[in-house]
């Protein structure tokens, strides 16, 4: 039997949604760009079962992967469960058999062995292949035309770590992805197998390295001559685990530790350097100039997911969990291991920022991604009294001048993370910011598409879902020239 | 022509419905257990006022008879956020 009854969150628009779903030729309020030919990815969670713990992280929902595909502008929906071999599991026995986030010693002991990953963070598109990542196990290929599972994917064999991140980045200039697995050899393992792919699809460069503790390496970023890796508080072990405890803890003594490495180099040739405690979940861009890396990120002052909480007992601090979009510059002529940081804005964000990716790897201008305004207009007797919890606009952050413009959704909705699509052939910025907006209203999902130049002046055109659409941890743009669309 | 100037007439109603109003609180605090406040008021059946909906307004019925307006499916449905505490919204709602 199936009961949510208990889960007080889960109700109104929080709902688990748990069913599969195509909209054809879905309604439009404006008018889709004709230049618009691709498909918006989403990638995201949902609880098909309730968690087997009460106090387990959301980041076990079980991985629900939806597009918006854009073709002669109309859009269609389409929606589907990502088939683990955990959810099958579940689904023959009727109830959720997996315990706590990254701890199989939670689990039922019938699902002993089984891949426990649930496929809930990231779409990517690359070599002409679609898959979803999830950092605690290899990707799994999607079709990109039904949405079907296809099933886990080590690149020809040649990928050896047991785990992929959830962000690999594409160099923009060579078209080569540089991505890594972390606990590479295993649950607990301090090892980092950082990974160099074509375009092709074909492993041109591993690197092996050990990192000073086993720690969250969520995102990257790369310059053209180096990958920055921060690792920063969370913290794990095996006898953590065994006491039945979820994957990450929070350790407020380690430092954050970046490492600098060489993408042509060994693991000699890293650089790390230490700085005070920090958590950088997520990352926008990074240069070089000079002999200086300057890398750019939403930086969490301290630990941003209450679900890993403090491992001395300590309750988990809200006012340390906001994100600042930073600099850290990081001297590679330097003897120390110091760095500098400065904030950019003064105001708190989103982490979920975006740039625009052609120009990854090299000097930027603009930052994108959501935050909340409380000077603008919120129904609460239509939406319900949020308290301002509500991320009602994007913001376009020039880092040159400071500058900022933005986009306002609606008076009752909240926007989830921003996606920018480059026009093509543009300039830096010449596009579309994309993203879903709950309508908490009318209790349904919105995709918006506004002109990134021209974001005051509100939507392009916003599509209509008749229903709430899974909530999403990440989304990419995908030009029809990536996959084999029919 | 001149203007005369205003002059404002007091009615004595609003005095009498004063006094009385008067009278009864100080018989209910005397007599708690005679339900006078019950007695005098527009709702003797001590029903609690409900918001109800007619010809597409909202509205107040003292009386407490009338059918309570249920909002449709949807509307406030994000309030449940606004009853959380920091800890508990992040928790379930990292990234909305």
């Amino acid at each position: 039997m199936v009961d949510f009854s208990n889960m007080p969150t889960m109700k109104g628009f929080f709902a688990p949604t748990r069913f599969e779903a195509d909209v054809y030729d879905c309604e439009v309020i404006g008018k889709i760009p004709s230049d618009l030919n691709g498909a918006f990815v989403r990638l995201g969670g949902d609880w098909l079962y309730p968690p087997k713990f009460e106090d387990d992280s959301p980041f076990s929902m079980d991985g629900y992967i939806n597009t918006f595909r854009f073709k002669n502008g109309v859009v269609d929906y389409k929606g589907r469960w990502v088939k683990t071999p955990r959810f099958k599991a579940d689904r023959v026995a009727h109830k959720q058999l997996f315990g706590k986030y990254r701890n199989p010693f939670t689990d039922d002991p019938s699902v002993h062995g089984l891949d426990r990953s649930v496929q809930n963070t990231t779409p990517l598109a690359f070599a002409g292949k679609l898959f979803t990542l999830k950092e605690d196990s290899l990707p799994y290929e999607i079709d990109c035309n039904t949405l079907e599972t296809i099933g886990p994917y080590n690149f020809h064999g040649k990928y050896k770590s047991l785990t992929f991140t959830a962000h690999p980045k594409v160099d923009p200039t060579t078209g080569e992805m540089i991505c890594y697995g972390y606990e590479a050899e295993g649950l607990e393992t301090n090892d980092v197998f950082l990974y160099t792919i074509n375009k092709k699809g074909e492993v041109t460069r591993e690197l092996r390295f050990k990192v000073p503790y086993v720690s969250m390496v969520h995102d990257i970023s790369i310059t053209k001559n180096y990958v920055i890796i921060p690792i920063f508080g969370f913290v794990s072990s095996m006898e953590r685990l065994k006491e039945g405890k979820v994957h990450w803890g929070w350790d407020d003594t380690k430092p954050a530790m970046i490492a600098i490495v060489p993408r042509d180099g060994e693991a000699k040739d890293i650089r790390w350097f230490k700085g005070p405690s920090r958590a950088t979940v997520h990352t926008l861009n990074a240069r070089e100039e000079g002999n200086k890396v300057i890398f750019e990120a939403p930086i969490y002052d301290s630990n941003p997911f209450p679900f890993f909480p403090p491992i001395d007992g300590s309750p988990w601090d809200p006012t340390k969990a906001k994100a600042y979009i930073r600099r850290q510059t990081f001297n590679l002529n330097s003897k120390d291991d110091g760095y500098t940081e400065e904030k950019l804005f003064a105001m708190n964000v989103s982490d979920l920022g975006r740039v625009d990716d052609r120009y990854l790897t090299q000097p930027y201008r603009y930052a994108f991604t959501a935050y909340a305004d409380q000077q603008r207009p919120f129904e609460e007797w239509k939406a319900g009294t949020l308290g301002g919890r509500v991320n009602n606009c994007y913001g376009r952050f020039d880092i040159a001048t400071g500058k900022m413009s933005s986009y306002f959704a609606g008076k009752t909705h909240s926007l989830q993370e921003v996606c920018f699509v480059p026009r093509k052939n543009g300039a830096e910025g010449d596009g579309y910011i994309m993203g879903v907006a709950s309508n908490y209203a009318e209790m349904r999902s919105e995709l918006v598409i506004t002109d990134a130049q021209r974001m005051e002046e509100g939507d392009v055109a916003r599509v209509l879902l008749p229903f709430r659409a899974t909530a999403q941890v990440h989304g990419r743009w995908v030009d029809e020239s990536e996959l084999p669309f029919a | 022509m001149k203007a005369r100037p205003s002059t404002t007439k007091i009615s004595a109603a609003p005095r009498r419905t004063f006094l009385r109003v008067l009278g009864v609180v100080c018989l209910a605090a005397a007599f708690p257990e005679a339900d006078l406040l019950k007695a005098f008021s527009l709702n003797p059946t001590g029903d609690a006022p409900v918001v109800a909906f007619h010809m597409d307004q909202l509205y107040l019925d003292w009386s407490g008879r009338a059918a309570e307006y249920v909002p449709p499916a949807g509307l406030r449905s994000a309030e449940i956020l606004g009853q959380l505490s920091e800890t508990e919204f992040r928790w379930n709602f990292t990234y909305i």
